[in-house]
């Protein structure tokens, strides 16, 4: 990560930051919906640290910025997330969503934060390594990585008291789904981006073979600028069903 | 007739049910997604739309989508054979969206929402923005100037009148008003998609120094056309600058120029009233409905309605992508009813979203009835608080107007600003909606005549009075106008009433407003969403319809 251009790692902390504090949000919301209170107050207690972070990370991004001089830039996360190590998306938090303990129930949802803390402590144990020569964001790192091992432990902790409760098929069952969920994610992600190759070079090709003749055309056959007469307002439902 | 209309692949995509001509329900897809997601076909909205209307899918007469999707099509590969070769990096991501996705449409539709296929149908872009404009407005016939982003008309102007809407000329792409101020926005790195909002408060601090240099990239043809010069300006290619190197090279300015942004705004005024007096030449009746992306721009609508033809001008309360789903519903019903069948009623408002619900947030203290609600938050706002308030349906396709609001007493130097802080709207320049109940509103602001709902729906800005200069000296910008909402006690009688109780404790009914929404968020939609913006502003207090939320070191403020 510090080898990279400084406007990146600028760009790519101010997206971390957003994802912690989406994170830190839904969290809020979960609090509110849980029935248990010291899950309450564990969740409660996870949320601040998502906030603490995202506040942590985008302080360092100004700081970065105001060393380097770069200009104010907005999160880049589609560029970020997808290409700060090829191959791996940052999507440890990005799939909470407001009100998604409704949905799956405490259950569910605890398991769900496990396996996402769990994949998040991975993540952020790379990034620290990447980040050994920069004492400063090694720091940052180090600090996050403390609060991920504890929300990896509290819902482990959490789904182990479900087990000894008799709930045991439950807490299985809900793991393997959310790790599947994961695990057919990545096989689309790869699905998709073997597709996109495939269809990069057979456009290239296309382009470059193909619509080359036409680019010529289109370039001399250009429409003069001015006011051009309206199409006639559809009269048939027939008019209405074409797409042209 | 039960129609539902769609506008996806925008950041805006929403969906809208019109049952026997009237309205039932609309939705925007951000209200549910995040991010890219929310950018595809509305799903999401037209199911939220069914549940509320009460409709099944399968007992719709239409689906129809607010643009030709071919004609589009056909816009985007032209546009990529003309920059042959330079459009090589480009080719292959913007044919894999079509290819992937958008030519599929007919086929997604019908799979995702279960309608026969013979019951999905197309409208173009700008038609369903007249429809929609001229559906909201107060007048029985009007002409129709239409700017916004279509298949491959780029503005459109038109006629209505008992017998539907008529289109009499239009303007081709690559001759776009829109793309040549969104090139100069990103030259000004205001980002090319902020609606011009961010241009207009920038151009109040400048003077137009450069405007005949800027005339001169989008010179004026005869009958108040225009072109732009390909050597200048660029096409949508993602990640692709809008603006050739030869115009960076003409503007050598500092990021955020105010002079360049002021000269900007001149010409775009320009070229559109030359449009406007077009039109007017082509439809000379007294009323003008102004839609589109571009009737976001307030000074703009501001000129028009000082210097245009047009003795009345109306601007509907929803904008954008949203009333195009709203228009393309109108467009189908108008086509499928008998020849002079009467308007449906008019729908003069945006409140068509989700309601708020009854299930209390943690934290919550009730206070009653709604005059209680509404009597804390005057007292609140009378002590300097901050204030959220959400009550009532949400607006589709527009400000948060008096349903999902963020309020602050408008009196003292800096109301807007730190109004706007405790949002994370950072931009130091971006102005604050200083709402005013209507019938007082003359005695502050210079209000122009034959412009009621664009006051009311605060898509004007108008020169402040010297008392208002005075009192609330934060919401008058450095040209001397303010942005006002008018606010009518027949359309929205809690904020009107709010005004008045806040008037009677400090003498000035007066209160700088913004959406309550977090920077880059849509407006909230339901209690949680409120009360987590809430936790993450920087505001005082919140009000959800009888609800209170405070800070737990929050003290109530005296009576």
């Amino acid at each position: 990560m510090t080898r990279a251009d400084p406007a990146r790692v600028q760009r790519t902390l101010a997206s971390f930051a957003e994802t912690e504090e989406d994170g830190g949000r839904d969290l809020w919301t979960a609090a509110r919906r849980v029935r248990d209170p010291e899950l309450r107050l564990q969740l409660e207690h996870h949320a601040a640290d998502e906030c603490r972070h995202a506040d942590l990370l985008r302080r360092q991004a100004a700081r970065l910025a105001e060393r380097h001089a770069l200009p104010a830039s907005a999160p880049d996360r589609r560029r970020d997330y997808a290409s700060a190590r090829p191959g791996v998306e940052i999507d440890a938090h990005g799939f909470y969503s407001a009100g998604l303990i409704d949905e799956l129930g405490e259950l569910e949802y605890v398991a769900m934060l496990h396996v996402a803390e769990t994949r998040a402590q991975e993540l952020f144990t790379d990034r620290r390594a990447e980040a050994a020569d920069d004492a400063e964001l090694a720091a940052l790192f180090d600090a996050i990585l403390k609060d991920e091992a504890f929300h990896v432990a509290y819902t482990r902790a959490r789904l182990e008291k479900w087990r000894a409760l008799g709930r045991g098929f439950e807490v299985d069952r809900a793991l393997r789904r959310a790790r599947r969920g994961r695990w057919l994610d990545a096989w689309r992600r790869l699905g998709a981006r073997a597709a996109e190759g495939f269809t990069r070079v057979a456009l290239l090709a296309a382009y470059w073979t193909l619509l080359a003749p036409f680019a010529a055309l289109s370039r001399s056959r250009r429409p003069p600028p001015g006011w051009q007469a309206p199409r006639a307002a559809p009269v048939s439902a027939g008019e209405l069903r074409r797409q042209y | 007739m039960r129609v539902l209309g769609l506008a996806g692949f925008h950041r805006d995509a929403a969906a809208a049910l019109l049952v026997d001509g009237a309205f039932v329900a609309a939705s925007e897809e951000r209200w549910f997604v995040r991010g890219a997601a929310a950018a595809d076909l509305p799903l999401r909205a037209a199911r939220s739309c069914l549940e509320r209307g009460g409709v099944a899918a399968r007992d719709l007469d239409a689906v129809v989508y607010h643009e030709k999707p071919l004609r589009r099509f056909e816009r985007e590969l032209v546009a990529q054979l003309q920059a042959f070769p330079r459009s090589a990096g480009t080719f292959h991501r913007a044919l894999s969206t079509w290819l992937g996705e958008r030519l599929w449409l007919k086929t997604r539709l019908v799979q995702e929402l279960g309608v026969a296929p013979e019951r999905i149908a197309f409208v173009e872009k700008l038609s369903a923005h007249a429809a929609a404009a001229f559906h909201s407005a107060p007048f029985e016939e009007a002409a129709l100037l239409v700017l916004d982003d279509g298949e491959w008309a780029t503005a459109l102007l038109g006629r209505a009148d008992a017998r539907g809407v008529v289109a009499l000329a239009e303007l081709h792409a690559p001759h776009s008003l829109l793309r040549w101020r969104a090139a100069f926005l990103q030259l000004l790195d205001l980002g090319s998609d902020s609606d011009g909002d961010e241009l207009g408060a920038l151009a109040e601090a400048g003077t137009p120094r450069f405007e005949s240099a800027v005339a001169a990239t989008l010179p004026e043809l005869q009958d108040g056309a225009f072109a732009l010069d390909p050597a200048l300006f660029r096409g949508a290619f993602d990640d692709e600058r809008l603006f050739a190197p030869a115009l960076a090279a003409r503007f050598v300015v500092a990021r955020r120029d105010p002079d360049l942004a002021a000269s900007v705004q001149r010409v775009f005024e320009a070229r559109v009233l030359a449009l406007v007096r077009r039109l007017h030449a082509l439809a000379p009746v007294d009323a003008l409905c102004f839609s589109g992306a571009g009737a976001r721009d307030r000074g703009l609508v501001a000129r028009i309605v000082a210097e245009g033809p047009f003795a009345r001008v109306h601007v509907p309360a929803s904008l954008g992508e949203p009333a195009s789903a709203l228009g393309a519903a109108l467009e189908f019903a108008a086509a499928a009813a008998p020849p002079g069948a009467p308007r449906g009623p008019r729908l003069d408002h945006a409140r068509l979203g989700d309601r708020i619900g009854d299930a209390p947030e943690p934290g919550a203290r009730e206070l009653g009835d709604a005059t209680a609600s509404r009597e804390e938050i005057a007292r609140r706002l009378a002590a300097g608080e901050l204030v959220g308030w959400a009550h009532g349906p949400l607006e589709f396709g527009v400000h948060g107007l008096a349903h999902r609001v963020v309020l602050a007493d408008a009196r003292g130097a800096d109301a807007g600003r730190r109004l706007l802080d405790a949002l994370q709207q950072g931009e130091p320049f971006l102005p604050c909606r200083l709402a005013v109940p209507r019938e007082q509103a003359a005695e502050w602001l210079a209000l122009p005549e034959g412009c009621a709902s664009a006051l009311r729906h605060g898509r004007i800005v108008v020169a402040a009075r010297p008392p208002l200069a005075r009192v609330a000296p934060s919401l008058v910008g450095p040209a001397g106008r303010a942005w006002p909402q008018c606010v009518d006690a027949d359309d929205e009688p809690e904020l009107h009433a709010l005004l008045l109780d806040f008037g009677e404790r400090t003498g000035a009914p007066l209160l700088a407003l913004a959406d309550l929404r977090l920077r880059g968020r849509p407006l909230v939609r339901g209690e949680a969403d409120a009360v987590a913006t809430f936790g993450r502003s920087r505001l005082d207090a919140l009000v959800v319809a009888t609800r209170l939320y405070v800070r737990p070191s929050a003290a109530a403020p005296s009576r």
